[in-house]
């Protein structure tokens, strides 16, 4: 596979980010989220795009593998690009292509719309590369925990969540190693009409959905080999702890939240 | 018409950010028609090097000269037909078997190779009759058979495909002893009857080396030593780097070699081979 989705892979570091408490990522994650939908005008959107690339840096991860978490979604975000400068009719017309009329403020939608989306799939990207997909979902479990009380499955959910974050990889590597088996025997998509490329590419999809049934299987007869039973009081391997440094990166957070609001 | 590897690095790049070389600037040359065999500790590179061979990992830099065939660093293309003659057996097997049943695997290659039905379903049917697969075995779900079985099934549908060097990784894992000396022998017929290259990685000296022409051994994305099986039972440095055993019927004869004043060995002898030496010299 030419193009392997990077997006949801974990990539081992070192960095500040690397070390930072799980609960503090996710925490921050959402403070960034409620930053970037504040964002509605070019100024907000540097200012968003400024603080994204200096935890970019602090990551210590080359942009480049940003930059391929972002490219298969490049579509989408040209999408919503092209329908809002079509489709607003704000601020002055800046061009007439036939029927169509390009105006500035649309024009401002639609690139601002674009920004928004690819600082949510950068900072996504930056949570899945630093932080294990078990650690995420330990640390949305403990988010989860006080609604124990109103009778929400909490611990099934957040099994569900784990074992769904930690098939991803497993699933990607299942593809990739299908994928090698047909082409050492000389599948090839290249030169394929359209309709027998899509009729291949499903071909992959049965052999990598039975074995993840497969695998599905003996992972609950490995858990059941060992007891696992929901609701039993258990210790983590990893233990959580929140330092200093995770109390100022999620108020580091407030800053664009400010700035943003300020400048709207 | 040989193998040759000139200056070839790979390095993993989505693993981790800072990887070491897989493969650190390898020479190899290789003449076809023999049994090959690789060796080394794990995570030395051979599974990368075999990888290599059938175009599945394309090198960084460096050339591979194969057969008639060139394999540069993409973007080249990749010559035309490489799948077909070299044909690689995964190191799990069950990986690589993905239809339905065995027989529909078995005719995946060939059809793939452009042969029609009848040729391909001829083609099938030698290689499954070649590695003793009987109607019964052909007609199930991969996920029916014992591992062993699977292994067969991997094998035959490589060799259906009818290439001209079979890739082997790691071919006598989960095979009980005899069918792993069965497996190394019908191997060693690809290699004389049908005049094909067979390169084989394992861990096990013992299986392999009585039927091998050239043995490689790799260390850390190198190629540490390149040469006849009984030269490298002397270098006790490597077969301990690469986590080998010499095999004791050759251990049993170095020791015997000065009391019993037995000549030396020109070859790597089979252990029947030893003992009727040993028999003879105390007779």
């Amino acid at each position: 596979m030419k193009h392997k989705l990077m997006l949801g892979r974990y990539i081992e570091g070192q960095s500040l980010l690397h070390r930072l408490d799980p609960r503090s990522k996710l925490a921050s994650m959402l403070c960034f989220i409620a930053a970037v939908f504040l964002i509605n005008s070019y100024v907000t959107l540097f200012i968003g795009l400024v603080f994204t690339l200096i935890i970019i840096v602090l990551t210590k991860i080359p942009l480049s593998y940003y930059i391929r978490a972002i490219k298969p979604l490049i579509f989408l975000i040209a999408f919503i690009t092209l329908f809002h400068i079509f489709f607003h009719t704000e601020g002055a017309r800046m061009l007439k292509v036939g029927v169509f009329s390009i105006y500035s403020g649309g024009l401002e939608k639609g690139l601002v719309a674009a920004g928004r989306m690819t600082l949510f799939i950068a900072f996504a990207a930056v949570l899945s590369f630093t932080t294990q997909p078990d650690r995420i979902a330990n640390a949305l479990g403990s988010f989860l925990r006080p609604l124990k009380r109103l009778g929400v499955p909490v611990e099934r959910l957040t099994l569900m969540l784990s074992l769904s974050l930690r098939f991803i990889p497993t699933i990607f590597e299942e593809v990739e190693r299908i994928w090698k088996a047909q082409v050492s025997r000389g599948f090839s998509l290249a030169d394929q009409p359209l309709k027998e490329k899509a009729k291949r590419t499903i071909a992959l999809l049965v052999p990598v959905t039975s074995s993840a049934f497969r695998r599905a299987e003996s992972l609950a007869d490995a858990m059941e080999a060992r007891s696992y039973r929901l609701g039993a009081s258990r210790s983590q391997y990893r233990q959580m702890l929140w330092k200093r440094s995770d109390t100022l990166f999620v108020l580091s957070f407030t800053l664009p939240i400010c700035l943003i609001t300020l400048f709207n | 018409m040989g193998i040759t590897f000139e200056q070839v690095s790979y390095r993993y790049k989505e693993r981790a950010l800072k990887q070491h070389l897989a493969l650190d600037h390898i020479d190899l040359s290789l003449k076809t028609n023999q049994f090959i065999t690789i060796v080394g500790a794990p995570g030395s590179g051979k599974s990368t090097l075999l990888q290599h061979l059938n175009g599945l990992l394309r090198a960084d830099h460096g050339t591979i000269h194969l057969l008639d065939m060139i394999i540069s660093p993409s973007p080249a293309k990749l010559p035309k037909g490489l799948n077909q003659r070299v044909g690689l057996v995964f190191q799990y097997p069950e990986q690589q078997l993905f239809k339905e049943t065995i027989w529909e695997d078995l005719l995946y290659g060939p059809l793939n190779f452009n042969m029609s039905k009848a040729e391909a379903e001829l083609a099938a049917k030698k290689a499954a009759e070649f590695m003793g697969l009987d109607d019964l075995i052909l007609a199930k779900s991969p996920y029916q058979l014992s591992s062993g079985q699977i292994r067969k099934a991997a094998i035959a549908a490589v060799l259906a495909a009818g290439p001209e060097i079979i890739v082997l990784d790691e071919p006598t894992a989960s095979l009980d002893a005899s069918s792993r000396l069965e497996l190394m022998t019908l191997l060693h017929r690809q290699c004389q009857e049908q005049g094909r290259t067979v390169i084989v990685v394992t861990h096990a000296l013992e299986e392999v080396a009585p039927f091998t022409d050239q043995i490689i051994v790799m260390d850390e994305g190198t190629i540490a030593f390149v040469g006849k099986p009984h030269e490298l039972v002397n270098r006790t440095d490597l077969i301990d780097k690469a986590g080998l055993q010499i095999p004791a019927a050759y251990e049993l004869y170095a020791a015997l070699q000065k009391p019993l004043r037995l000549s030396k060995l020109d070859h790597y002898p089979s252990a029947a081979e030893l003992a009727a030496a040993i028999k003879a010299a105390i007779s």
